[in-house]
């Protein structure tokens, strides 16, 4: 293990043969996941010592590019080139002998392990005995070439995320990697942290690594990448140097040009105000969020990973505890931090981790329904025959394919689940229905049978919110939008005369046009 | 290894039944072994000693099964069985009326088991630690109040006649609680929104809360369950010994925990059942009795019994194996395809 270490400030060595050759070259990259494209047909080159941005909203293939380079998947077609060799990378140990590492965003560190310990983890100095010592000398003098100041001491438990993201980084270094891929690293970081990490990946541009760099902050984009690639549901929309790009132009590539908008029917009668939620603020996370929302209305929200969306909902529905603010369900304050209470004040949430969150897996169709509704009183007896007919009814009404009420709901379909958490909120009769991505992990037949379900529940006088990361879906059904970036809400726009690029470009931090 | 959980009924019994067939088929033929090999084993006198073996065990097991179910575990039942067994027989030495004397030691029983809710429930220490520390402290109590020593009292009476070893419809009368205890605990577990509301907790407690489950009040009612079985069980064992002993609780824990695992319910919580805990309890009784009439030696049958709780928990993982294979088999292909891709 001992000659993978390298000593600091020392360019990572070229291993390839061919020496004018890119760094890393794909082509012609394909992954289909059964029979639905998630690549199709990408290819891209990365200079040493260059830095790409790779774009795309969310679910555009980004994720699935970076696995394959990791060696969590394999491609189905088209080629890696490493210093102009073909590589085939069948595992992450692969990916890592090439020199290609990847900083997720869940990190990989050891959390009850020293900063030092976690440096040189499999290259220990010393002969079987960890000389523990070097180690940490080493490890102090490495980060100090990459001018990250840690102590080297300290347990990674006890350090901030950003430090925790630069000692991933200064670790993937420590490893030799000549390709440094960072997924969506800012994502959870403040100003400050932004720019030491910002300052840390020009640090490495220097020493020739490269840099495929995942972000959905355009800003930083434009003042840190040399060239730039654009996914849009798996296929390249775009690529080229970043000097040669604009904001607007890279937000068109990332929604696509051709963009039909779906069918808008709108419930037309709106009441009254039934929900009002009033200068939330979840330290870190909500930053002074207000909205309100009509009996018979949509308010659709917006925005990237990591804005706050789910936050939000939860935050109103009592899930989390606000540190201020108000909600109020038609005029009555809702008290803070207990869902049974926001319950009880009629507000109903169908959570984004349905399988955890939304439904109980192990429990039936029938016992799944009422569940909520049994809250209403004290002790209340569970008769099997009625719990049966509701289910029938709602299997009925919602159209539910379940062919045995009484199986767990395990064995359903994830759009057949997601009607199972709707007939609950129907069944315990609530004013207000947050719905925070209705149809993630649905097939497009249910998808269109959640949309009407949504809109007929809106003429029946709910007040309703969608938070989606989709943008037609939020676009075709809601009343209003409002964008979220970074905790608050940045934007509130007519859900009429919307367009996806003004959503995407509020989204990312800009102004809009 | 059997699944009662009262989410998978559609016909009742029947339907649990053809779910457990191999279960089933397995105990049935050991039945038919036993009739062939060692016919003793159904002289009558033998059957009582069967089901009076399983009753205390049993008793405990049920207020286990509310515990397991949301997740959970209480290792403190066999100092609680044994407290409650020396409050009796010290009140009633003091000429307390036996009747008035048995609430108390159930009372005794809801205190304890009320604690070890609120330390899980609003402390969120870990159910093992919580109950293990628990455990420790009551059965330091037991000691306390006794001084060590076991506390002889006078059990003559109907009362203690029944609890203890008497027989009532030719039936031992420890038997007839615990079948008493087991038929209230199936009732609550499939009645009652108290009891759906464990299997919420334990399926998944966010997703309970997230429905409006009152989940502290229904974990610390899961404790005082659990305590108030232990507690009777310590009732039943002081009414049958004559003695309220502090060391009465032995690995009753232990004892409990197997047959409620026996039984098929889920350590993980949210599957499982009482019907089966009562399966789990006879089907040890019966497992121990089968080995005193062949003749194996104390040692070697708790070798073996170490062997069935492994078997036990096999079959209780395959069962589980068998539905996630079901849930892999029925979803539309394109889900999946979605949830990769936005992953």
């Amino acid at each position: 293990m001992n000659q993978r270490r390298f000593t600091p400030g020392e360019a990572a060595p070229a291993a390839g043969r061919d020496a004018s050759a890119p760094r890393l070259q794909v082509s012609g990259l394909s992954k289909s996941f059964l029979g639905a494209n998630a690549l199709d047909d990408v290819s891209f080159t990365i200079e040493a010592g260059e830095v790409l941005a790779l774009i795309g909203e969310n679910g555009a293939g980004k994720s699935t590019l970076i696995k394959i380079l990791s060696g969590a998947h394999r491609p189905d077609a088209g080629e890696v080139l490493v210093n102009g060799e073909r590589v085939d990378i069948l595992s992450p140990r692969d990916s890592e002998d090439l020199g290609i590492a990847t900083v997720y965003q869940e990190l990989s560190l050891f959390p009850e392990l020293s900063v030092a310990e976690n440096l040189v983890f499999g290259s220990f100095p010393g002969r079987g005995i960890i000389d523990w010592r070097s180690a940490r000398k080493e490890a102090t003098e490495f980060l100090a070439s990459l001018d990250v100041h840690i102590d080297v001491t300290k347990r990674v438990r006890e350090l901030s995320i950003a430090e925790k993201q630069m000692l991933e980084i200064a670790k993937a270094l420590h490893r030799r990697a000549q390709i440094v891929i960072l997924d969506e690293p800012t994502a959870v970081l403040g100003g400050e942290d932004v720019d030491h990490l910002l300052a840390l990946v020009e640090g490495l541009k220097k020493r020739g690594v490269s840099v495929i760099f995942v972000s959905h902050r355009l800003e930083e984009v434009f003042g840190l990448a040399d060239h730039y690639v654009v996914l849009k549901d798996g296929r390249l929309t775009g690529a080229g140097r970043i000097s040669e790009t604009d904001h607007d132009d890279l937000v068109s590539k990332m929604v696509g040009r051709e963009f039909a908008r779906s069918s808008r029917s709108v419930n037309q009668n709106l009441g009254d105000v039934v929900l009002a939620v009033e200068h939330l603020v979840r330290d870190g996370v909500l930053d002074d969020v207000s909205l309100t929302v009509r009996a018979g209305e949509v308010l659709g929200i917006a925005g990237l990973r990591g804005a706050g969306r789910t936050e939000l909902a939860r935050a109103i529905y009592g899930a989390d505890t606000v540190n201020s603010g108000t909600v109020r369900v038609n005029g009555v304050d809702v008290p803070n931090g207990s869902p049974l209470r926001s319950i009880r004040a009629g507000i109903g949430l169908v959570p984004e981790e349905r399988k955890t969150q939304g439904i109980f897996i192990a429990l039936s169709t029938a016992a799944n329904i009422p569940v909520v509704k049994m809250l209403r009183r004290g002790l209340r007896v569970v008769r099997p025959a009625a719990e049966r007919r509701l289910a029938l009814a709602y299997k009925d009404k919602l159209r539910i394919k379940v062919g045995d009420v009484n199986a767990p709901v395990a064995q359903l379909s994830g759009g057949n689940q997601q009607k199972v958490v709707l007939s609950k909120w129907l069944d315990a009769g609530v004013d207000v229905l947050i719905l925070d991505e209705p149809t993630r992990g649905i097939d497009v037949g249910a998808k269109q049978e959640i949309y009407e379900l949504i809109r007929g529940l809106c003429e029946q006088g709910l007040a309703i919110i969608v938070i989606s990361s989709e943008l037609p879906e939020v676009l075709s059904l809601s009343h209003r939008i409002i964008v979220m970036h970074h905790g608050s809400a940045v934007a509130e726009l007519d859900g009429e005369t919307a367009t996806e690029e003004q959503v995407m470009n509020y989204a990312v931090g800009g102004r809009g046009q | 290894m059997t699944d009662f959980s009262p989410s998978i009924r559609s016909n009742g019994v029947i339907r649990t039944l053809r779910r457990n067939w191999i279960t089933i088929a397995i105990f049935i033929v050991m039945l038919i072994a036993l009739a062939v090999f060692v016919p003793a084993f159904y002289q009558p006198a033998n059957l009582l000693n069967v089901a009076r073996q399983s009753s205390i065990v049993g008793v405990v097991a049920i207020g286990m099964t509310f515990v397991i179910l949301t997740g959970g575990i209480d290792l403190s039942v066999g100092s609680i069985l044994a407290l409650s067994g020396v409050t009796m027989a010290i009140l009633i030495n003091q000429g307390m009326v036996p009747g008035l004397a048995i609430v108390v030691a159930l009372l005794v029983g809801v205190g304890a088991g009320l604690l070890n809710g609120l330390i899980v429930a609003v402390l969120k220490i870990q159910p093992f630690i919580a109950t293990l520390a628990t455990m420790v402290a009551i059965t330091g109590l037991a000691l306390r109040v006794t001084n060590g020593g076991p506390q002889a009292f006078n059990n003559i009476g109907d009362l203690f006649n029944f609890l203890g070893s008497g027989q009532v419809l030719g039936l031992p009368g420890p038997f007839l609680v615990f079948l008493i205890v087991a038929a209230i605990g199936v009732l609550v577990l499939r009645y009652l929104s108290f009891g759906r509301f464990l299997y919420a907790i334990g399926g998944s407690s966010e997703a309970a809360r997230l429905s409006g489950v009152p989940t502290t009040r229904t974990l610390l009612l899961a404790y005082a369950v659990s305590g108030v079985t232990a507690a009777l069980a310590g009732v039943m064992t002081a009414s049958r010994l004559g003695v309220g002993a502090p060391t009465a609780g032995g690995l009753a824990n232990l004892d409990a925990i197997t047959a409620v695992v026996i039984g098929g319910t889920s350590l993980m919580g949210g599957v499982g059942g009482a019907l089966g805990t009562v399966f789990g309890a006879v089907l040890l009784a019966v497992l121990s009795n089968l080995m005193n009439l062949i003749g194996i030696s104390p040692f070697d049958q708790q070798i073996v019994k170490g062997v069935v709780i492994v078997l036990a928990v096999l079959f209780a993982i395959q069962a589980t194996r068998r539905r996630i294979s079901d849930r892999r088999a029925k979803p539309a292909p394109q889900e999946s395809v979605r949830d990769r891709l936005l992953r």
